[in-house]
C-alpha cells in the first residue's frame, strides 16, 4: 500500500471519527506534502454541493387523480391503474422451450428403453424403415398390440421372421 | 390547524383517525422526494410512477400498522426502497430470460423536473448538463453505494434514518457514504 492509498484509508477512518493519535499524525503529515491528497477534502465539499443541488423529479400531471382511482379500485378488490404493465418474469418462449425440452427428454427416454429377452423380442427392430418411424413415436405400451397381433396369429417362433412385414400398423401380413 | 403545519407524525395520526386531508398532505409532501429517490434507483420514469403509486397505496391500506417507534419518513422510505429493489430484481431476471438481453425499461426517457426558480436561465443549459452527468455517475455506482449516497446527499436524510431504512449498522452507512463519495470524486474530478 503506497502513502496515498494509506492516506485514503485513514481519511475514511477519520470521517467515521475513528483515528488514534498516531494515525491522525500520519494523516496530517501526508496532507502537508501531498497536494493531490489534500484536495480530497475540498473535493468532498464540492461534490456534496453538487449532489445536494441535483434535480428533483416529479411524476406526470394527473398523478393524484390516478392515485385516487387506484385506491378506490384496490378497496373494491380490483387492480390499481398502472402506467406500465409489468412484463412477465419469464416470456412465453421459455414456456415453449421448456415444453419442447420435456418432450425431447421423454422421447429419448422412450427410445432408450432396453429390448427384453429373446422370447419377447419386439418385432420393431426387424421391421422396415417406415414402420420403424411409426413405432418410434409410440410408447412401449402401445407397441404391445403388435406383439399381441403376432401372438394371436399363434406365432411361436422365437425370432420374428423378416418375412413378416407390418404394412398397416398392427396388421401382420403373414409371409407363410 | 391546517394540515400543512402538522409534522409527519401528527399527519399520520390524523390519517389513522380517518382524515383524508391528512393523507393528501402526506402525498403532497412526499410525492416528489420519493419519485426522485425511486427514479434514481430504477432509471425508468413510468415504472417509477407506478411504484410511487404503490407506495402510497400501501401507506393507505396499512396506515394502522405504523407505530411511532420510528419516524414516518423512515417508514415510507423503507416501503419505497423495498418496492424499487424488488422491481430491479425482477428486471434483472427479465433481462436474463429475454432473447438478446433486451430491456423493457425506457432508459432514454427522462422524467419531469421540478423547476428551479432560482436558476439563471442563461446558465440553465450548463447546469442541466452537470446535473445529468452527476446523475449518470450516481446511477453507475453499485447498489450498496448508490442507495446510501442518494439517501444521504441527495435526499438529505440523517445517518440514523438511513441505518433504519436499509437495516444496516450506522458505521456501515457512514463507511459506504464515504466510499461512494470517493468514487464519485474520482469520476467527476473535472467537476469537483
Amino acid at each position: 500500500m503506497n502513502d496515498c492509498e494509506r492516506f485514503e484509508k485513514l481519511y475514511l477512518d477519520w470521517k467515521k471519527g475513528g483515528l488514534n493519535n498516531e494515525e491522525a499524525e500520519l494523516l496530517t503529515r501526508h496532507a502537508s506534502v501531498c497536494g493531490s491528497c489534500t484536495s480530497i477534502n475540498e473535493a468532498d465539499m464540492r461534490l456534496r454541493g453538487l449532489l445536494k443541488n441535483q434535480a428533483v423529479y416529479r411524476p406526470t400531471n394527473g398523478f393524484e387523480l390516478r392515485l385516487e382511482r387506484s385506491i378506490r379500485a384496490v378497496e373494491n378488490n380490483q387492480k390499481p391503474v398502472r402506467l406500465k404493465k409489468s412484463a412477465p418474469l419469464f416470456p412465453r418462449w421459455t414456456a415453449l422451450g421448456a415444453g419442447l425440452a420435456t418432450g425431447l427428454a421423454v422421447g429419448i427416454l422412450v427410445l432408450s428403453v432396453p429390448v427384453d429377452e429373446a422370447g419377447k423380442n419386439s418385432p420393431i427392430s426387424s421391421i422396415s424403415t417406415p414402420a420403424n418411424q411409426l413405432i418410434a413415436d409410440v410408447s412401449p405400451q402401445s407397441i404391445n398390440p403388435v406383439e399381441d397381433t403376432l401372438a394371436s396369429k399363434k406365432d411361436t417362433s422365437s425370432k420374428v421372421d423378416s418375412h413378416y412385414l407390418v404394412g398397416d400398423y398392427g396388421k401382420v401380413v403373414s409371409g407363410r | 390547524m391546517s394540515a400543512e403545519r402538522l409534522t409527519d407524525e401528527q399527519l399520520i395520526r390524523e390519517f389513522q383517525g380517518g382524515s383524508t386531508a391528512a393523507f393528501d398532505e402526506i402525498v403532497r409532501r412526499y410525492r416528489n422526494p420519493l419519485f426522485s429517490f425511486i427514479y434514481r434507483i430504477l432509471n425508468d420514469p413510468a415504472f417509477t410512477e407506478d411504484l410511487l403509486q404503490e407506495t402510497f397505496i400501501r401507506v393507505w391500506t396499512n396506515r394502522d400498522s405504523y407505530r411511532e417507534v420510528a419516524r414516518f419518513s423512515t417508514w415510507i422510505y423503507t416501503i419505497a426502497g423495498n418496492l424499487a429493489k424488488s422491481e430491479l430484481r425482477r428486471q434483472k431476471i427479465r433481462r436474463w430470460t429475454s432473447l438478446g438481453g433486451a430491456s423493457s425499461s425506457d432508459a432514454d426517457e427522462r422524467p419531469l423536473e421540478v423547476a428551479d426558480e432560482s436558476a439563471d436561465p442563461h446558465r440553465d443549459y450548463e447546469r442541466r448538463n452537470i446535473k445529468q452527468r452527476v446523475d449518470h455517475e450516481v446511477a453507475k455506482l453499485p447498489m450498496v453505494f448508490k442507495e446510501v449516497i442518494i439517501l444521504r446527499d441527495v435526499q438529505e436524510l440523517s445517518y440514523e434514518e438511513i441505518s433504519e431504512i436499509l437495516k444496516i449498522p450506522l458505521g456501515t452507512v457512514k463507511s459506504r457514504v464515504n466510499r461512494a463519495r470517493l468514487r464519485l470524486q474520482k469520476r467527476l474530478k473535472d467537476l469537483v
